[in-house]
């Protein structure tokens, strides 16, 4: 889990997707998309980014692979 | 309305963040909508002192039990618009102005602020879906505080109160500046306890002055409420908007009121 004080100190390209998660709990690569209007790939790719450095984590559903914040 | 949250800031105390707040409050919520107004400054809590003649005894639960876990968003949230004989919906979450509360408030570690701030949006849920509230209004300490920070990020909207004292600009322009992706498009800048003698002013004259400011810190100017002596001297208790309707402090905060939500 991240405190807002290492979110701020995120690029602002992935403090986007974090702040949509947020919002959103519990979300797909296309849902961030709908919600940072951003493209899905662009939100996979930050989404991913963000797990490896430790700030989300990642479950698959069936087909989906879905992010949260612990 | 979709709910919404908004969030008072300051880059310092004393700028008028909760007189605004509070009297917003009420003032929305004699227009018929539900409202909700959570102090969040837990540096100096002061909603407590504001509403505690009216509400006679002190909460059962307060916005700090709710943020460490120890109540549900219903427990700490106090229905005073009876008491205020208002026309619609008003709950307060009150912080916990005891000593002991604040200093235990400073402590707090990363990990706690973290879950706060997920508690704020699990609250967030509460209110507009299954509380069917419209407007929830935060009160936040000034500065760059934790409590503040966390404000910031679950609102979808954000007021900077200032006054036009030059320290106070650069301080929200610093902030604004370093964190623009995350203020862009939710904030709006308030100008509060200006000159007098703008409230004499020809509307042009007025309308250029708050231009001026928006084009100093790259963001709107929302209202300019000049420096009223009676609202300083008044009861802290009274809520202006509501008991002197027309007031030109409740005049403005109409305006403003306006230009934040009911245009919409």
């Amino acid at each position: 889990m991240s405190d807002v004080t290492a979110l701020l100190s995120l690029p602002a390209s992935l403090r986007k997707t974090v702040l949509a998660l947020y919002k959103l709990r519990e979300a797909t690569a296309e849902d961030l998309s709908n919600e940072t209007k951003r493209q899905r790939a662009v939100e996979s790719y930050c989404a991913n980014q963000l797990t490896r450095l430790g700030y989300l984590k990642k479950k698959r559903v069936g087909r989906k692979v879905y992010f949260y914040i612990e | 309305m979709k709910g919404k949250v908004i969030s008072f800031l300051s880059s310092r105390g004393g700028t008028g963040k909760t007189i605004i707040a509070v009297n917003l409050a009420a003032l929305f919520a004699n227009k018929d909508l539900k409202v909700t107004l959570i102090d969040l400054d837990f540096r100096a809590p002061s909603l407590f002192h504001i509403f505690k003649e009216a509400i006679k005894e002190p909460p059962a639960y307060w916005v700090n039990d709710y943020l460490n876990s120890r109540c549900k968003p219903a427990d700490f949230l106090i229905d005073v618009h009876k008491v205020f004989n208002i026309k619609g919906n008003l709950s307060v979450g009150f912080a916990n102005p005891s000593i002991y509360a604040i200093e235990n408030m400073l402590r707090k570690s990363r990990f706690w602020e973290a879950n706060a701030l997920k508690r704020l949006f699990d609250l967030r849920d509460f209110l507009f879906k299954n509380s069917d509230i419209d407007l929830c209004i935060y009160d936040t300490s000034p500065g760059i505080q934790y409590s503040s920070l966390n404000a910031i990020i679950s609102s979808d909207l954000i007021v900077f109160v200032s006054s036009s004292d030059l320290l106070e600009i650069e301080g929200i322009r610093n902030m604004l500046k370093e964190f623009n992706d995350i203020f862009k498009n939710k904030t709006y800048i308030l100008l509060n306890k200006v000159f007098p003698e703008t409230d004499y002013w020809p509307d042009n004259k007025q309308k250029d002055f708050a231009n001026n400011f928006s084009k100093k810190y790259k963001y709107p100017v929302v209202g300019v409420i000049p420096c009223y002596c009676d609202v300083l001297n008044a009861n802290r208790s009274q809520l202006l908007t509501f008991e002197k309707p027309n007031h030109p402090f409740s005049k403005k905060l109409e305006e403003i009121a306006q230009m934040l939500v009911l245009e919409e």
